[in-house]
């Protein structure tokens, strides 16, 4: 059997979703595959198929590869990077190429258009194929847990055993309180893109990115990407603002009962971020009634998040949830390409960044 | 030409926490656990050695030690 590769081309689609379908199982509308990797902030992302020509002549596609092109800066300078995502071989093709090979040509063909690539959680294989492409997987993921005792203890557990009996059904967040006072913070809460016309995301990022290390663009185009046009999952904004702490971005995803989930925070001071953390809890717990907020975030950047100000793993039913369902040392490979090097980006530059969930995974 | 011993050696060097040893020729390698990736290493520098190159629609004729061995001893001729 005959084997080729070419990048992607409209109409693609249909053929990439009922790939998609058959290796994972998860369905993906027309109109979900456009949001993820033709309207990606960064530009186009990379798509890059492996056909198999059948003996009717017919080209049939058994593997995918793609890198989804997202907008950085690292220390206010803008950066493209990207992320991979889709890598996927048919189970009966699998035996039949040398995958390896193929992603080796497609990196060679998209290198050159990012300064910095990564993968944010993989199983140990696509670790070993990432190493062998020349990524690094040194940094890992870390859970923080935020709330107080001894409602995120019972959460935990109450989420354990939920999820041993099926998935329950995420909160609701409607009727949503807009302005609360939590301390001496100010908190305006939105659902959607409603905090478009409250606050100017574009100025407030150009002010502060420079205080940052390698890290998302927090711009307009970004964000409304990432949270308000996310065909899977509902976001909701948190614009804080504190006369002595400064002003806080925080945006929440709910999950299971009783559990919200940061997908991102960032203010003007980045020494405030545990503190800013902390506020959002609160918040939480006042506003929608979550006794438990997660976040993820790696290695090199747990330090902004001080040890002090998180629930500690010490309690017997954390040591029981985690006897359940026991963490997976999860690594975030990264590389640095040759445009990437002429910044002097390295893979240790403190990458801020908390997971990107697609699919509704 | 190649000789069994630098098949071994090829799969010795690139393969982690497997006994090469204990694989009979005819044995299918990715029972023993040799992956994608093994392969994709293996084959590389069987590629290097012996100049012969294997197009993708060969590879799963690639399937022991005695088939590497017989396809890259038929080629090198």
């Amino acid at each position: 059997m005959k084997f080729s590769y070419r990048p992607y081309q409209p109409g693609d689609e249909t053929a990439i979703n009922e790939l998609y379908h058959a290796v994972t199982g998860y369905t993906r509308s027309a109109e979900q595959h456009a949001w993820q990797w033709l309207r990606t902030p960064g530009g186009e992302s990379e798509m890059w198929l492996i056909e198999a020509m059948q003996d009717d002549g017919q080209k049939k596609l058994i593997g995918h590869h793609g890198i989804m092109a997202l907008e950085f800066t690292y220390k206010g300078i803008p950066v493209r990077v990207g992320k991979t995502e889709n890598t996927m071989v048919l189970p009966d093709f699998r035996e039949k190429i040398l995958y390896p090979r193929y992603e080796k040509i497609f990196l060679s063909q998209y290198e050159h258009k990012f300064h910095a690539l990564f993968s944010t959680i993989g199983p140990t294989a696509a670790i070993r194929l990432r190493n062998a492409m020349g990524y690094e997987a040194k940094h890992h993921w870390q859970n923080i847990y935020i709330g107080k005792e001894p409602y995120t203890s019972l959460t935990m557990l109450s989420n354990m055993v939920s999820n041993r009996l099926g998935k329950p059904s995420s909160c609701s967040i409607k009727d949503l309180p807009i302005n609360l006072l939590i301390g001496n913070t100010k908190i305006e809460a939105y659902a959607g893109n409603e905090a478009l016309s409250a606050f100017d995301f574009d100025s407030f990022w150009k002010e502060i990115s420079h205080n940052y290390p390698l890290t998302p663009a927090r711009t307009k185009k970004s964000i409304s990407w990432r949270y308000w046009e996310n065909p899977y999952r509902q976001h909701i904004t948190l614009i804080m603002n504190d006369e002595i702490l400064g002003v806080a971005v925080c945006i929440l995803s709910l999950r299971r009962q009783g559990r919200g989930f940061v997908e991102d925070i960032y203010c003007d001071n980045i020494s405030n971020l545990s503190r800013f953390l902390e506020i959002a809890s609160a918040w939480a717990k006042k506003a929608l009634n979550i006794n438990l907020l997660e976040f993820s975030i790696t290695t090199d950047t747990i330090k902004y998040f001080p040890q002090t100000n998180i629930v500690k793993h010490q309690h017997w039913i954390h040591q029981l949830a985690g006897k359940f369902n026991p963490q997976k040392e999860n690594l975030m490979p990264r590389k640095i390409t040759n445009l990437g090097k002429e910044l002097l980006l390295d893979i240790e530059n403190d990458w801020f960044v908390s997971p990107y969930f697609f699919e509704g995974r | 030409m190649i000789t069994i011993e630098q098949i071994k050696t090829a799969l010795t060097e690139n393969v982690t926490n497997i006994n090469i040893e204990a694989i009979p020729l005819d044995g299918r390698l990715r029972d023993y656990g040799i992956d994608s990736l093994d392969y994709f290493s293996i084959i590389n520098e069987l590629q290097s050695l012996t100049g012969v190159e294997v197009p993708d629609e060969d590879i799963d004729q690639l399937i022991s030690i005695d088939a590497i061995y017989t396809y890259f001893q038929e080629r090198s001729k």
